[in-house]
């Protein structure tokens, strides 16, 4: 039985107005419930794949999938975050204002509408994360690695079935590389979520089940649509 | 965490310029409740005073702007009198007058046969007698303001008069005056003969019974403008150049208010575009990031709208009590006056809120990510 993609891109280009090509005709296809680690240098189109792969930008040409089908608008894809993907960026992109605990609410506004429920689900993912004891500080006064965790925790807040991970280690040292890495595999084990990593770091393959290699915009190694979906084991 | 929560900690990020956009906003709202009340004042002040005294329609020269410095011939009272449906006619002579102390009163002279009389609540001493011609009553606030008493002098105009006694009214504007006969007023003035006014007072109270009775009496003296004493404010051309003037300002201050909040929104939004990017990517719908921003600029109107009432009627009571108008105004701003104007104030506040929105809506995510 073929499984249908939960994340697709048919012919995708992304061409911005300065001229620059980020992204040739990518076509691909992401199964429900694998980890995947999108490597290339840096400029090669990583970071515009994912936006692509989550609707926060619109191809030049070809079209985005999600679950099998095309969302009609901005609009449709915004609902498909709030509610199925979640998002983890390499800077953290935390609220300076608010805690940890709030932070981690931030998407929950305007899905989950009771106040309660929303500071019982935050608690969990903190504790998750292991990071009860800060759930009052603020991002001034948390590590990078405890800021990431905060971010992973923001990005699972709508139980999503995607996790899009923009080099989540890369403000990172090593050693909190490696648990932030182990977390996020955690997470993808645990929850069955789909992973999408993108990186420089070639350590980071070893997390994932399976590597898409960039450059200049196309995949080096364009994997069938059945290679993906035959990557959820 | 509610929306309300994001609003307020990304007001309280920049502290100080939320601070003084609502000081922005309290200054106009205050401006603004300050010039109405005082126009309002000056206009109930005016309406009281005769109300009080039981008149029905006011009697003044044809396209006189300024009541004070309009004035009649006496001898038509008798005239107006005969007209069917008129119960008293009642002249009377108006002006401002400066005391020695620098104040200004209003001097009203009444001719020794008016009802006027008998409506004063003498506190001590007695009325003027007509037949002395230097004699004055005074009101209690006037009274207070010089310290006089009954049988002490007080000069008015250049000329010396004796304070028989001390009367108190409810309307400011007498309480704050001096009264004196009609004929002793006439000199002072150097008007012998003329009035400023007259105050008719009918036979019956009923609207179709006093528009009848006025029209009549403007078919009967095309010379003359007769209007209801209820209308006085409305009719009144001082008053309504004041009350156009304070609109006119008034509304100046609050789209000046309006550009500050836009401006501080704007400022406020470009700073976090960063977050606003994250915000986007987390899947916020564009009506949420609108009503976070919208509700930051009804935060600053509704903070700046509270400071400002109270700033505009620390500014009435000022008004009221301690400036060189003092006496002339009475308080005339009503609660329901006060709840329009927060209304509309948080309506301007809305509405300058969402050019800011709207360009926070229209911000490219990625580019929004891109931008830290």
């Amino acid at each position: 039985m073929i499984t249908t993609p939960i994340l697709a891109l048919e012919g995708v280009s992304r061409r911005y107005a300065q001229g620059v090509t980020a992204l040739q005709e990518v076509t691909l296809q992401i199964a429900p419930g694998v980890s995947v680690a999108l490597r290339g240098p840096s400029g090669c189109g990583k970071s515009t794949l994912l936006h692509m792969l989550c609707g926060l930008d619109r191809p030049s040409a070809g079209r985005a999938l999600f679950n099998g089908t095309q969302p009609a608008s901005a609009g449709a894809w915004a609902r498909i975050r709030a509610a199925r993907i979640g998002f983890v960026f390499q800077a953290f992109h935390l609220l300076p204002m608010l805690n940890a605990m709030e932070n981690v609410q931030i998407p929950m506004l305007g899905i989950e509408r009771n106040a309660r429920s929303r500071r019982r689900r935050a608690e969990t993912l903190l504790e998750r994360v292991g990071l009860a004891a800060r759930a009052c500080h603020r991002p001034g006064q948390l590590s990078g690695g405890e800021c990431q965790r905060v971010a992973i925790a923001r990005s699972l807040a709508n139980k999503p079935d995607v996790i899009l991970a923009d080099e989540p280690t890369g403000n990172l040292d090593s050693q909190t590389s490696a648990a932030i890495l182990g977390l996020l595999a955690d997470i993808h084990k645990s929850d069955g979520v789909t992973l999408v990593m993108a990186t420089h770091d070639a350590t980071i393959s070893s997390f994932a089940q399976r590597t898409i290699h960039m450059l200049d915009g196309r995949l080096l190694v364009l994997p069938s649509a059945e290679a993906v979906i035959s990557c959820t084991c | 965490m509610h929306l309300l929560t994001l609003s307020l900690r990304n007001l309280a990020r920049r502290r100080t310029r939320s601070l003084l956009t609502a000081a922005g906003v309290a200054v106009a709202i205050g401006g603004l409740i300050g010039l109405i009340g005082t126009v309002r004042g000056l206009e109930r002040g005016w309406i009281a005073k005769l109300a009080r005294r039981d008149s029905d329609v006011l009697v003044v020269r044809k396209g006189t702007v300024e009541i004070l410095s309009a004035t009649l011939d006496e001898r038509i009272a008798p005239e107006i009198a005969r007209i069917a449906g008129v119960a008293e006619v009642s002249g009377e002579l108006l002006d401002l007058i400066d005391l020695d102390n620098g104040e200004m009163i209003i001097l009203a002279g009444w001719p020794a046969s008016s009802r006027f009389w008998n409506t004063l609540r003498i506190k001590s001493g007695r009325l003027p007698t007509a037949a002395s011609g230097q004699e004055v009553i005074i009101g209690q606030s006037t009274a207070a303001a010089l310290a006089k008493k009954p049988g002490m002098p007080i000069m008015l105009g250049g000329s010396e008069f004796r304070i028989s006694g001390i009367f108190a009214q409810r309307d400011v504007l007498a309480d704050w005056g001096v009264i004196m006969p009609l004929a002793a007023m006439q000199v002072l003035l150097e008007k012998q003969g003329r009035v400023t006014v007259f105050n008719l007072r009918l036979e019956q109270s009923g609207q179709s019974f006093v528009s009848r009775v006025i029209e009549n009496l403007r078919d009967k003296f095309p010379t003359l403008t007769f209007t209801e004493t209820s209308e006085v404010g409305d009719n009144n051309s001082v008053l309504r150049v004041l009350r156009s003037t304070a609109w006119v300002v008034s509304l100046i201050a609050l789209a000046i208010a309006v550009v500050v909040i836009i401006n501080t929104l704007m400022m406020s939004v470009v700073e976090r575009t960063p977050e606003i990017g994250v915000l986007r990517a987390v899947g916020w719908r564009s009506s949420t990031i609108f009503a976070l921003v919208a509700t930051e600029g009804m935060i600053l109107t509704a903070i700046g709208t509270v400071l400002g009432i109270g700033l505009g009627l620390a500014t009435l009571h000022w008004v009221l009590t301690m400036s060189p108008l003092r006496g002339m105004l009475e308080a005339g701003l009503s609660v329901r006056i006060i709840g329009e104007v927060f209304a509309a104030a948080l309506l301007l506040g809305s509405a300058g809120s969402l050019i800011p929105a709207w360009h926070a809506l229209k911000l490219d995510p990625i580019q929004a990510l891109r931008s830290e």
